[in-house]
């Protein structure tokens, strides 16, 4: 796949490349680049009962070589992707974005679901009756799921990429309660949408990063340069967010780390660990 | 091919996917077992189970109603 963008103000935000805009973005590319794979409309992806499945995202991460600051309005973008799978369920993308001064990685995780009621604390894995399949297979999970799954089981202890260490934490620094806005964080499909919850995890960190310096406004003043969600559950539009922020750290003079867990307020469940690295915008 | 020798395929493939999560090999398994509890299988996992069995023994699994071993010893 590969297509060109000339960016303008519906895919900006706070003088950015809008993260919120970008998350859909390639979460729209990946499940393009899927049911053409697949042969098929997007509504045409059924299991073998013939109930509609979703492409649900289990991980996505985003690397920028500076940060989100860098993309500027009128700039062309140059977009490439590719998608490979594991089985029939299991699908990787990795989508470029270049411009002539800056460049986003993403890798994208998705499998089937299937919601059979009403409730989307009960989302089903699914796997979808496909007829031709003319997507790359893989051999192995890749790194992308494999983490993803070792971090779900406990496994590991540590979190190693390119831009930062993240220590797995369970215990919160600050909690702080996110009420939706539905008409922003429900996909079509009556979910809560994969690209809200990096949002929510923002808003969530500069009310507490505001708080903590209040002469400073946190989302004018740093840019995400990194960004890591592992999806672990949904959520209930009646239901409300508990952010919890596990771990924050100076990685030098003009960096951020920050780890953090979404949970569902109704009954705590765990359904995100989000792990981010933010640049301080006019120190770079 | 006999049910024994399959049954030692399956089992493999079982240690395949609890290896690549860090977990030791298993001697024996028994109809009984649960994917979930008695063998430590995540949902990820058991999506790579299901491929492995399903490359191996050339058979469909339904993976919204997988939970048992026995549910796999009867299809292959």
């Amino acid at each position: 796949m590969q297509q060109n963008l000339s960016i303008a103000l519906p895919q900006m935000a706070v003088k950015a490349l809008s993260e919120n805009w970008l998350f859909k973005e390639l979460g729209h590319l990946h499940w393009k680049m899927l049911y053409k794979g697949l042969n098929v409309s997007s509504s045409a992806i059924k299991n073998a009962n013939g109930d509609r499945l979703l492409a649900t995202f289990t991980r996505v991460t985003i690397e920028c070589n500076s940060h989100l600051q860098a993309f500027k309005e009128n700039d062309q973008v140059n977009i490439q992707g590719t998608i490979q799978r594991f089985g029939q369920a299991m699908y990787f993308s990795d989508i470029g974005f270049q411009t002539d001064n800056a460049t986003i990685q993403a890798a994208l995780m998705t499998n089937f679901s299937v919601n059979n009621s009403d409730n989307n604390k009960k989302l089903g894995n699914s796997k979808p009756v496909i007829t031709t399949n003319d997507i790359a297979k893989l051999s192995k999970i890749p790194p992308l799921g494999h983490e993803l799954r070792m971090l779900k089981a406990g496994r590991i202890q540590q979190l190693i990429t390119k831009n930062a260490l993240f220590n797995i934490l369970e215990d919160p620094i600050i909690e702080l309660e996110y009420i939706f806005n539905p008409y922003y964080d429900f996909n079509g499909a009556g979910l809560l949408y994969f690209a809200a919850y990096p949002i929510i995890n923002d808003i969530c960190e500069a009310r507490y990063f505001n708080t903590k310096k209040p002469q400073e406004r946190w989302e004018l003043n740093y840019a995400t340069t990194y960004k890591d969600v592992f999806y672990e559950g949904n959520c209930n539009i009646s239901d409300s967010i508990l952010y919890q922020l596990v771990e924050w750290e100076h990685l030098n003079e003009h960096q951020i780390k920050t780890a953090s867990i979404l949970r569902r307020k109704s009954d705590g469940e765990k359904i995100a660990r989000i792990f981010s690295v933010k640049t301080k915008i006019n120190q770079q | 091919m006999p049910e024994h020798n399959k049954t030692i395929q399956f089992l493999a493939i079982i240690n395949q996917v609890r290896e690549n999560l860090g977990l030791g090999a298993i001697p024996e398994i028994s109809p009984e077992m649960t994917f979930k509890e008695d063998l430590e299988i995540d949902s990820i996992s058991l999506e790579e189970l299901v491929v492995y069995v399903e490359e191996k023994f050339d058979v469909e699994l339904d993976i919204e109603i997988l939970k048992t071993v026995n549910q796999v010893l009867k299809i292959i």
